[in-house]
């Protein structure tokens, strides 16, 4: 880095991450409040709560996907993903996950409005609901769904407080105690992960099932989360303290992990199609028939195109990977493709007896209101740097 | 703002200079006298020690292995020359069980041939420089692997002559193949990865046979060594276009560690057999085969290292990685079971239920045995893996290694003959014994792998000489940048971490 560069480092203007995310979110808690309450009170409570958990979902899976990132920095000890550490911190802070449990009452209170296995004249019926009953009941719903919650909230709590610990203090041994919680986290976290995508959206079609299911949805979560944080940096990276720190060479590592996110979905999404496709069993292609009317066909068709052609484009050419302006537009790109994607894996599940594209949109739009407001929250509260994410500026020095 | 190197410097212990690499590389092959120290001429069985009665020099591990490897190579050729004169019915292939070693077999060595290529093209792409002592050996131990592979699904066509049929091609017989048939994406699978990864592994070998050539004493291995190396100067433009092909090599790699075994994995996959048709077989199968290709990368240099006296390139920091590599691999293959029984136990499926049970229960499922000792192996014993202390103990990594290939032989074992012989009709159980030709023929590729990875060490450079020189002025250009004597170092030379 020059000294100009290092002038400029200094006096660059501040970061408006805060401030925007905190007007956005506002603003979309108020647009989205406002339509999923007025489009959705005709409906019924019943496609009321179906329509909010699609909007639940997609943005617990943001936290999820920025956990797992987080859990996945610390494990293998990265370095270059320093600079955006803070803002995995800030997705999935423990007050975030406590906020998401709370959010997630409205839910749990009413599982029989949500789902036919809840229904005993169904059940009584059905031979492959009753031989799932072990599983498909409120207990194991709920050990799955807040044990998840609690797990999550307990490890955020044990990372962020070693990595501020050694923030605070320069302690550079707090990386090894960090080190020693991340693998096992996200052992347990894949695991755990598992068993509340399992209980939440895959007992929507409460005869289906899928192997491959929750770690395709932690993928795609993942990409999403990158996205965010391509998004967030790229459009700030002129601004302290990001100037000279995210830079073409870090837009070069974060786009690599980007690519491979958006090959591990793809191959993931193809693969289970073509197996499901192949073996034609009708307890796996149910999902499929499903989601073969229209929109969500086009929305298939849109996917692999919007969510994989592009971006594999884009991210093979590595002046793309170097520029954080491209990197912020695909970032922004991504993110909002992944709506949609997550509209075509959930809302044909969700069997809505009057569906309404615009409260699906406004609950989708108010709980991504209330997230970026708490992300906003948690990270104008701490740091935006965490220590040694200026390592490159130590290696340019000599 | 603290200097933080971005190489790790235990990745080449000593001090050394590229003279002193080249000796130690290229000397393996070019003096035919360290391939005959006289390393194993006692053998202790307790209070006895017994001389091994064999002339100075034969007694050597490189002649008693290659001995050994090229017994087993001619128990192959027998085993091969009865089938083509016989059939496959030598083999204990028997309904309901069409594919029995053979594809077993044809799995685990695909699986062993994964780790060369992920070394070399993944690790490149990634900048991992701790890839530089390893990926020559590992490339070779893939090419030798996938021939081993390539021999049962040619044989089990029953008429081997005729496996061109395989192909599409014009021809008067009206045969095309049926491409909605994995096996037939298989041939294209395997003879691209094959195709590609012989290409690779010689490019990364020409600057290393110029370095030969320059070395040798002798007239013939002047002459061989210079063919090979194809003109190579080391000018700038070699250099330039030694790094296109390698980059460009490495990119069509990496998809091909990814499509191989994923293809692999949809000959079941693809199937309606219960146990089959799981949609999470493809990324857990090629876990798999980078976790069995680690392993035998592992077991396999533990050895070569001490009696080649290696220490100084590939040092325990290798190890280290490869072990951590091999316990993450690992650990996803344990979800991939863990999934498995799991959707099996919630499907709600009487098929499926009926599954879980032959593999779960002891005493009742005739193959229960096959599946606990799967999960002890693959899923127990690499747990150690878990304890520095454990990956910086070679005798620990040697036997968790060992105790990882034959678990990822169970694997196969366990998803194949298991569900051919419970299918959806009782009609149509059995139990599935392979025969003493199908354990002569496993053997035997044991054998064939042995001797040709023998031939490999002695003609061949097993460790990349330029790439460890490359290395070395790396660190030693870091230490200075350290010492704040140099300008910083290279950007792109930091690893992923």
């Amino acid at each position: 880095m020059s000294d100009t560069e290092t002038t400029m480092h200094e006096s660059a203007p501040k970061n408006t991450i805060g401030t925007n995310y905190s007007i956005l979110g506002v603003l979309l808690l108020l647009v989205g409040g406002g339509l999923f309450a007025a489009t959705g009170m005709g409906a019924g409570m019943e496609n009321m709560l179906r329509s909010y958990l699609y909007g639940y979902m997609f943005w617990s899976g943001m936290t999820i996907g920025c956990f797992g990132l987080m859990l996945l920095h610390h494990t293998i000890r990265a370095r270059w993903s320093r600079p955006v550490l803070r803002i995995w911190e800030s997705a999935c802070s423990p007050l975030m996950l406590v906020i998401q449990a709370v959010a997630f009452l409205p839910i749990a209170m009413n599982l029989k409005l949500i789902y036919k296995w809840m229904k005993p004249e169904v059940v009584a019926v059905d031979k492959i609901l009753q031989n799932k009953a072990f599983y498909l009941n409120p207990t194991v719903f709920y050990i799955t769904t807040f044990g998840f919650f609690a797990f999550m909230i307990f490890w955020s709590y044990q990372l962020q407080a070693l990595q501020r610990k050694e923030d605070a203090t320069g302690d550079k041994s707090y990386a090894d105690k960090r080190a020693v919680w991340a693998p096992p986290g996200l052992l347990f976290f894949v695991l755990l992960l598992n068993f509340f995508y399992t209980s939440v959206l895959m007992s929507l079609d409460a005869h289906w099932f899928s192997t491959i299911y929750g770690v395709w949805l932690m993928v795609g979560f993942a990409l999403a989360g990158l996205a965010f944080t391509g998004m967030t940096v790229g459009t700030q990276h002129k601004r302290a303290p990001f100037v000279g720190i995210i830079n073409e060479k870090f837009t070069y590592d974060i786009g690599v992990l980007t690519l491979a996110f958006t090959l591990l979905w793809a191959y993931f999404t193809f693969s289970q199609f073509l197996i499901t496709w192949s073996g034609n069993l009708p307890e796996f292609t149910v999902w499929f028939v499903d989601r073969s009317v229209q929109p969500y066909s086009t929305l298939a068709g849109m996917g692999m195109f919007a969510q994989f052609l592009i971006p594999f484009i884009v991210l093979l050419q590595p002046a793309s990977r170097r520029n954080p302006a491209v990197f912020a537009a695909l970032g922004g790109w991504v993110f909002s493709v992944r709506m949609f994607d997550f509209y075509y894996v959930v809302v044909p599940s969700l069997h809505l007896t009057s569906p309404n594209a615009l409260t699906l949109i406004g609950g989708l739009f108010a709980m991504g209101g209330l997230w970026l407001l708490v992300f906003a929250l948690q990270y104008k509260s701490r740091p935006e740097l965490v220590n040694g994410s200026d390592y490159q500026l130590a290696a340019n020095h000599g | 703002m603290a200097y933080e190197p971005s190489i790790d410097k235990s990745l080449l212990e000593g001090e050394h200079t590229e003279a002193s690499i080249d000796a130690a590389i290229a000397d393996i092959v070019l003096d035919p006298k360290t391939h005959t120290q006289p390393a194993i001429n006692h053998l202790k069985l307790g209070k006895l020690n017994v001389k091994i009665p064999a002339p100075e020099g034969y007694n050597s591990p490189w002649f008693l292995f290659m001995g050994i490897g090229f017994l087993f190579v001619n128990i192959l050729l027998v085993s091969i020359a009865v089938l083509v004169f016989t059939g496959i019915g030598i083999w204990g292939n028997n309904q309901p069980v069409g594919w029995g070693f053979d594809i077993i077999n044809f799995v685990w060595w695909i699986g062993i041939g994964h780790a060369g290529t992920l070394i070399s093209a993944i690790l490149l792409l990634l900048r991992q420089k701790w890839r530089n002592s390893i990926n020559r050996f590992a490339e070779a131990m893939t090419i030798f692997a996938v021939m081993c592979a390539g021999i049962y699904p040619l044989l089990h066509t029953g008429r081997p002559w005729v496996a061109y049929w395989l192909f599409p091609y014009p021809n008067v017989l009206g045969m095309w193949p049926n491409f909605r048939s994995p096996l037939v994406w298989d041939v294209f699978a395997v003879s691209t990865y094959m195709t590609v990864s012989i290409l690779f592994w010689f490019v990364g070998l020409i600057p290393d046979f110029a370095t030969l050539r320059d070395r040798a004493k002798g007239k013939i291995a002047r002459v061989a060594f210079g063919v090979a190396s194809m003109g190579w100067k080391g000018s700038a433009k070699d250099w330039v276009r030694y790094e296109h092909a390698s980059l460009i090599l490495a990119g069509i790699s990496t998809p091909l560690v990814l499509s191989v075994h994923t293809i692999v994995s949809f000959d079941f996959a693809m199937g309606i057999v219960p146990g089959w048709n799981v949609t999470i077989f493809p990324p857990y199968f090629v876990a798999g085969a980078v976790f069995a290709g680690f392993a035998m990368v592992i077991t396999l240099m533990i050895p070569i290292r001490k009696w080649y006296k290696l220490e100084a390139f590939v040092t325990m920091k290798h190890f280290d990685w490869m072990a951590k590599v091999m316990l993450a691999t690992g650990l996803i293959v344990v979800y991939g079971y863990a999934m498995e029984i799991f959707y099996a136990i919630y499907s709600g499926v009487p098929w499926e239920l009926s599954l879980f049970h032959n593999r779960w229960e002891i005493l009742q499922a005739p193959y229960s045995w096959a599946f606990w000792l799967l999960i002890l192996f693959n899923g127990i014993i690499p747990q150690i893996l878990w304890i520095p202390k454990m990956r910086q103990n070679l005798t620990v990594l040697m036997l968790v290694s060992a105790s990882v290939s034959v678990g990822m032989w169970f694997e196969r074992y366990v998803i194949i003959p298991i569900s051919l012989t419970r299918d959806y009709l009782p009609s149509s159980y059995g139990y599935y014994t392979p025969t003493g030709w199908d354990f002569a023929m496993f053997f035997g590729t044991m054998g064939l792998f042995v001797f040709l990875l023998l031939l490999f060490i002695r003609f061949l450079p097993m460790i990349n000489i330029f790439e460890i020189k490359e290395l070395k002025h790396q660190l030693d250009h870091e230490a200075h940048a350290e010492h704040g004597h140099g300008h910083g170092a290279d950007p792109e030379a930091a690893p992923a971490h």
